[in-house]
């Protein structure tokens, strides 16, 4: 058991699990950065956090009306 | 676990609440644009739907307005032939005002023309007035004056009948001296004294020429002798007993001898002579054979 006050025990080297962290923070980066540029596109005002209207598009406006 | 797998590792929990973040926000996006695009969708159809009800009506109404244009075209063509002829007419009219102006004015002209004469004539008229006026007044003096010589005249006249008749008195002592002259001279039977009867024998006169015209042949009842009334009279120096001669176309027809005289005509008993004569109305008489 080690106790308090002791030296520091050495860090381990990386190992498989590190390549495959940084694996997946490389992927993860990757997916941010895709998914970012697509929220962009789809956010409000270029904004890829930016959340559109919930209000639907009003049709009484579109009502064509006959010629008098 | 070394330090870079730590940071690792907490790298790829921050990148994964970021992702999830984004992936929440973009689900949330899409899943809103997906709705509001059904939505347009929905809106266009039902625009299109509109649309065609629109159609419908616009090309109803379209057909509805042309035939409303026809028969506007056709009130349009009507008017202006309306327009065009009322033009003429008012051109027409026009004329006939330049006309009707032209004449008036002639007319007063006309007028002012007929003033001028009328007063002209009014003027004659005051002086023919006041000359016809005068010469009335000349006429009534001329007539008193014509009166006052008709008196004059018709105790003139009878002054004048009476002294004609002295003369004829006059002249008929004188014819009846002369007549008994000439008896006496001639000293046949039946001469009377010089203080004078008539003469049997028909006598004809030496004096002045006498001319007159049988007026009319008639048979006396008694004695059936032709009696021939002349228009010759003791006012012609004509006597009883006086022979006078009765020639047509120059030629000698018969005698006469005065039976009875008046003032201008007398009575006498034709003699023919034994002839186969005829005295006529118109026959001429005279005093003498010339």
């Amino acid at each position: 058991m080690q106790m308090p006050g002791g030296r520091a025990r050495r860090g381990g080297s990386p190992d498989v699990y590190t390549a495959m962290a940084f694996a997946a923070v490389v992927f993860l980066a990757t997916a941010c950065v895709f998914v970012y540029l697509a929220a962009s596109k789809v956010g409000k005002d270029g904004n890829a956090f930016g959340l559109q209207d919930a209000t639907q598009p009003n049709a009484a406006g579109i009502s064509l009306k006959a010629g008098r | 676990m070394h330090i870079l797998t730590k940071v690792l590792v907490i790298t790829a929990a921050v990148l994964s609440v970021f992702l999830a973040a984004l992936t929440i926000a973009y689900s949330t996006n899409a899943e809103r644009i997906v709705s509001q695009f059904q939505a347009e969708r929905n809106l266009k159809v039902a625009a299109l739907g509109a649309l065609d009800a629109a159609k419908g009506q616009a090309g109803e109404e379209q057909a509805r307005l042309n035939a409303q244009i026809e028969k506007l075209y056709g009130d349009l063509a009507t008017r202006t032939a309306d327009f065009n002829r009322l033009e003429a007419g008012i051109t027409t009219l026009q004329g006939e005002k330049a006309k009707a102006l032209a004449d008036y004015q002639s007319l007063q002209a006309k007028i002012a023309e007929l003033g001028e004469t009328a007063k002209t004539q009014a003027n004659l008229i005051t002086s023919y007035r006041d000359e016809v006026t005068t010469l009335r007044k000349n006429e009534l003096t001329y007539r008193q004056q014509a009166l006052e010589m008709d008196d004059r005249l018709s105790d003139l006249e009878s002054q004048r009948e009476v002294l004609e008749q002295t003369v004829r008195a006059l002249q008929e002592q004188l014819a009846e001296a002369r007549t008994q002259q000439e008896t006496l001279v001639q000293g046949g039977p039946g001469a009377v004294s010089a203080t004078g009867l008539k003469s049997a024998e028909p006598f004809v006169s030496s004096g002045p020429l006498v001319a007159g015209r049988v007026e009319s042949v008639s048979k006396d009842a008694a004695t059936g002798a032709l009696l021939a009334k002349i228009n010759l009279g003791s006012n012609d120096l004509v006597r009883e007993n006086q022979k006078l001669f009765v020639g047509r176309g120059g030629e000698f027809v018969a005698n006469v001898v005065v039976l009875k005289t008046d003032l201008k005509w007398s009575i006498a008993r034709i003699d023919t002579l034994g002839r186969a004569v005829e005295v006529r109305e118109g026959d001429q008489v005279l005093s003498r054979l010339q």
